[in-house]
């Protein structure tokens, strides 16, 4: 079989925020979303993309190891859509397993469906983006099907503690009680009770927009005020669910 | 009532002057957290409150409160001083007025006169007349035996920063042995010393017979200064106050002679803990009044000033001591040297808040106690006033008793010194290679029997070749340079304070540095991996050089960079040791600007990696700004990797980070921070500043975005440099940081 090569937009070797404890964080290229408050657009195409070899992503793996083992850190396979390059990040977490270290997958789900088992055997955190609850809205926000991403939460949220829910705040946009109520019904619908990071939507990827010649289609839109996240939090809270500032 | 204290236990050091053997046997590490400590007194309070009262009249005048223009300052030159006499713990200033600053002619007259005119005093003309008619100075001495080429060099830069018109400092007396031993017991093994050298027919023994003789001279002076605010120094230390004030008072007459510019302090903290624990124990001592006299300590090494000339104050920004004072670390036998004192000095920063003295210096081994570890981290995060070390990499050098030389230098304690050296400018020596031997920014020949180098783009063998040969000239005339000028240290500024301190022979280093090593390296392999093109003046001098293409840059774990890196710093040392050095010193070396990295850049033309003519380096060993391009794990990788055995005199790294980037919560960034630590040193770093930026240290990165190469922005999933963003999104940022907004 040949090795497969993954088409990698660059490498964070500090990631704290993707991930428990330390990460290396492999940022892939491509995405099959269009997300309209999208703060990695310069992932969406593979063009330009490094190619990087399972050896050479384990190989700088290897050098981190004092930094990340044994703390519940490790390496976060993150995007562009990482789902998309399943060979590429199945070969990279078994061998980071192989070195002690914990993985994580920072998707929307969007992986062949074949290929879902495997890459979920070697994945031990998956941070799911639900972008919205209600599918009218998550089309209109990502230009995608909802229905792919919460089956690739069922199938994660078969073991305990593997599945965490993300969420990035858009205010007036899919913070409404609906929307917080379906996210809370689709959650606890799961096997195990997924964990929820309420991710404060932010502009700080505005510029990356200009810089490759598009429109940001969300201007005028602004993070929301700390209330407004508070009142959103304790709303999923009531029903039950553990959510984390991300 | 008190009962009687505990003997301590004996060993070697009853025998001997060995205050490594005390500790061993006498300290007791502390495995638990900081929940033991206490806050600051109200006494501690109003006695801060009044210091910083000055300190900020000392600041509204211009940074210089007052200066004695009419005596030279000594050990005994100005009588005792005192802030408010009845709540002082620990008494001692250097002249009779706090921050007062005292006038040091011998290292050269005409620039103390400089450093008094610049603050809107006049030295005592008869001070004038002293040094410049019947009493020669340190600096005139050197410069009348400088050759034209020394001096040549030392205009243009290229050897620069030297101590040859400001004092070396670096040398750390054995402060405590005062408390152990008395000052009776020290003169008497230096009497003895004294006796033995007997061999007339050797220089040196004359030498040093004059040395011990002077030694002896400020012991006695040392005494004088004690009995003045009512101490008897002569005998050995009683308990915990005495042994704090003792030591103090060691380190005052050595402030009081010598302005060296770095006068760091050793490792206390094991040793006074011994006589807290004991005085805690026989309930002649509180916890609470412990940490009083720790932070009544803390509150006089914040107090030591030195008069510096101007031209210091560009290369060292921000007046600046360096009493560097090194805390944890592990002991030879694998027990931590963690004590409680060590927290309290840390609490210190607290009780106080922080500051930049005393130097804070944590000798970190991933072995450490994790409630140690965190609490260091916990204070890091806090304060942004601690520096790590890497205990397990200085440990089996010099053993487990030694302090930190400035920032980065380790220094055996008690027999070791070493001979300050400044640096070389790397990046002008490589621009001499490119320049057939000539200065790139005045033409001037300064290396004979350089090639020029022809052709459109340049070559990388050729390139090579010629700065080999330039750096093996130039290491032969620095350790020229250095010769003269320790010479001339020793004889016309010799430091008798602090090496009455130490032992009689002592083991010597010489130790020389690097500045500009990043753009060097990232240079050559943009001439290996890129093609570079210089840009020549009319007279042939590279002004620019347009770099086509990419190249793997210094700081990104990528090992076609790194293993430049690692040859040019062996190259370099291999090349110093060619050459015979005064008193037979060891060579050592040192990548470490501190804050010269800006003017050093400054007085440099253009780089070939692409860097303009006048842009700062990076500081120390840190890759150039904006060329990590993996993050900063990746960079620590690249540093972490230079080669100690052939640096020892220390590889500085400075690493700066928000809060938000450190983790989404206090818990969280304290595990992060050892997380980052523990694989540093695991990976063989030496030494890293961590900088935990606070809002106002944000601003200043917007300002100098030079000073602040590792500043990343995270939120999830996302990061940036900060200081690459437009200022509306720096202004975001801050917003965002801090919380003002989600």
């Amino acid at each position: 079989m040949k090795a497969p090569v993954g088409r990698v937009h660059s490498v964070e070797t500090l990631g704290t925020r993707d991930g428990p404890a330390l990460r290396c964080v492999f940022f892939l290229a491509g995405c099959n979303f269009r997300c309209r408050f999208c703060h990695n657009p310069d992932t969406w195409s593979a063009r330009g993309s490094k190619r990087m070899a399972v050896s050479e992503a384990a190989e700088r793996l290897e050098r981190l190891i004092p930094y990340l083992r044994g703390r519940g850190g490790g390496v976060t396979a993150s995007g562009g859509e990482p789902a998309l390059q399943p060979a590429f990040v199945e070969g990279v977490f078994r061998a980071a397993h192989g070195m002690g270290l914990a993985t994580a997958l920072d998707t929307n789900g969007s992986c062949p469906p074949r290929r879902r088992r495997r890459l979920l055997a070697v994945t031990d955190v998956v941070l799911l983006d639900v972008k919205a609850s209600e599918p009218k809205l998550h089309r209109r926000l990502t230009g995608a099907p909802l229905g792919p991403v919460l089956a690739f939460g069922r199938m994660a949220a078969r073991i305990p503690g593997r599945l965490v829910i993300r969420r990035v705040l858009l205010p007036g946009v899919n913070d409404s009680p609906e929307e917080l109520d379906a996210l809370a019904n689709y959650a606890l619908s799961l096997a195990n009770r997924p964990e929820i990071e309420l991710i404060p939507y932010h502009r700080l990827g505005v510029h990356k927009w200009a810089e490759l010649g598009r429109r940001y289609p969300l201007e005028g839109l602004k993070p929301p005020t700390a209330g407004k996240w508070r009142a959103a939090a304790r709303r999923l809270e009531t029903r039950g669910l553990v959510v984390r500032r991300g | 009532m008190p009962r009687k204290p505990e003997p301590f236990k004996r060993g070697r050091w009853s025998v001997k002057i060995d205050v490594q053997d005390f500790i061993y046997r006498n300290y007791s590490p502390y495995e638990g957290g900081p929940e033991f400590l206490s806050g600051p007194t109200a006494r501690t309070r109003r006695l801060w409150a009044r210091v910083q009262g000055l300190m900020r009249r000392e600041r509204r005048s211009g940074g210089v409160l007052d200066i004695d223009t009419s005596v030279p300052g000594g050990i005994l030159s100005h009588g005792p001083g005192y802030i408010d006499r009845r709540n002082e713990l620990i008494l001692g200033l250097q002249t009779d007025r706090p921050l007062r600053r005292a006038v040091k002619p011998v290292g050269g007259v005409r620039l103390v006169e400089r450093a008094c005119l610049a603050h809107g005093r006049r030295l005592s003309p008869r001070i004038s007349e002293i040094y410049s008619k019947y009493r020669k100075s340190h600096n005139e001495a050197v410069f009348s035996v400088y050759t034209e080429e020394m001096k040549l060099l030392r205009r243009l830069g290229i050897i620069t920063g030297l101590p040859d018109n400001y004092a070396r400092g670096r040398i750390i007396g054995d402060y405590r042995r005062v408390a152990l031993y008395g000052l009776d017991r020290i003169e008497a093994e230096k009497r003895a010393d004294l006796a033995r050298l007997d061999d007339f027919v050797q220089f040196e023994t004359i030498q040093l017979r004059e040395e011990v003789a002077m030694q002896l001279e400020a012991l006695a002076a040392m005494r004088e200064m004690g009995r003045g605010y009512g101490f008897d120094l002569s005998r050995p230390a009683a308990d915990a106050r005495e042994a704090i004030q003792w030591t103090y008072l060691a380190f005052l007459a050595a402030a009081k002679e010598s302005d060296g510019a770095a006068m760091s302090i050793g490792g206390l903290s094991a040793f006074f803990d011994i006589y807290i624990r004991r005085d805690l124990a026989s309930g002649r001592l509180t916890e609470e009044r412990a940490q009083e006299l720790i932070d009544d300590f803390t509150i006089k090494l914040r107090m030591i000033r030195q008069l510096r000339p101007p031209e210091y104050d560009e290369i060292f920004a921000g007046d600046p001591v360096w009493i560097t004072l090194v805390l944890g670390g592990m002991s030879s036998d694998g027990r931590p040297k963690v004590t409680r004192t060590d927290f309290r000095f840390l609490q210190s920063l607290r009780n106080l808040g922080p500051a930049p003295e005393p130097n804070l210096t944590v000798l970190y081994s991933p072995r450490l106690p994790a409630k140690w570890k965190e609490f260091t981290a916990e204070t890091a995060i806090r304060t942004s006033s601690l520096q790590f070390e890497n205990d397990d990499l200085m440990r089996p050098v010099v053993g487990d008793d030694y302090g930190i030389s400035c920032c980065v230098s380790l220094l055996r304690a008690g027999d070791q010194i070493q001979y300050f050296g400044a640096r070389c400018n790397l990046a002008k020596a490589l621009l001499l290679a490119l320049n057939g031997g000539r200065d790139e920014t005045r033409g001037e020949l300064v290396v004979p029997g350089i090639p020029a180098i022809r052709g459109r783009y340049l070559d990388y063998d050729r390139v090579h070749d010629n700065f080999v040969r330039v750096i093996g000239w130039l290491a032969g005339q620095y350790v020229r340079i250095m010769n003269v000028i320790h010479w001339s240290h020793d004889k016309y500024y010799y430091e008798s304070a602090q090496m009455a301190l130490l032992d009689t022979n002592v083991d010597r280093l010489m130790a020389f540095g690097l500045a500009g090593f990043s753009a060097v390296v990232d240079s050559l392999c943009a001439i290996r991996y890129a093609r570079v093109e210089p840009v020549r003046d009319r007279r042939g001098m590279t002004r620019d050089f347009i770099v086509h293409g990419e190249y793997p840059a210094f700081g990104n774990d990528d090992e076609r960079a790194d293993n430049r890196a690692r040859d040019l710093v062996i190259t370099f040392i291999s090349e110093l040791r060619k050459h015979a050095i005064y008193r037979q010193a060891a060579p050592t070396l040192s990548i470490l600007t501190i804050t010269s990295n800006v003017l050093y850049g400054k007085k440099t033309g253009a780089t070939p990696d692409g860097r303009k003519a006048g842009a700062p380096f990076a500081p120390g060993a840190n890759p150039m700004f904006g060329r990590e391009r993996n993050g900063v794990l990746a960079s620590l990788n690249s540093v972490a990797k230079l080669p100690y055995h052939a640096a020892q005199d220390g590889i500085s790294n400075t690493f700066s980070i928000v809060p938000s980037a450190l983790g989404p919560d206090p818990a969280a960034r304290r595990a992060n921070l050892v997380g980052i630590l523990d694989g540093y040193f695991e990976k063989g770093g030496q030494h890293i500043n961590v900088n935990v930026l606070d809002r106002e240290l944000l601003r200043e990165a917007m300002r100098h975005p030079e000073r602040h190469p590792h500043l990343t922005i995270r939120v999830s999933g996302y990061a940036v440099h900060f200081t690459r963003l437009s200022r509306e999104h720096q202004e975001e940022i801050l917003r965002r940081t801090f919380h003002e907004m989600m």
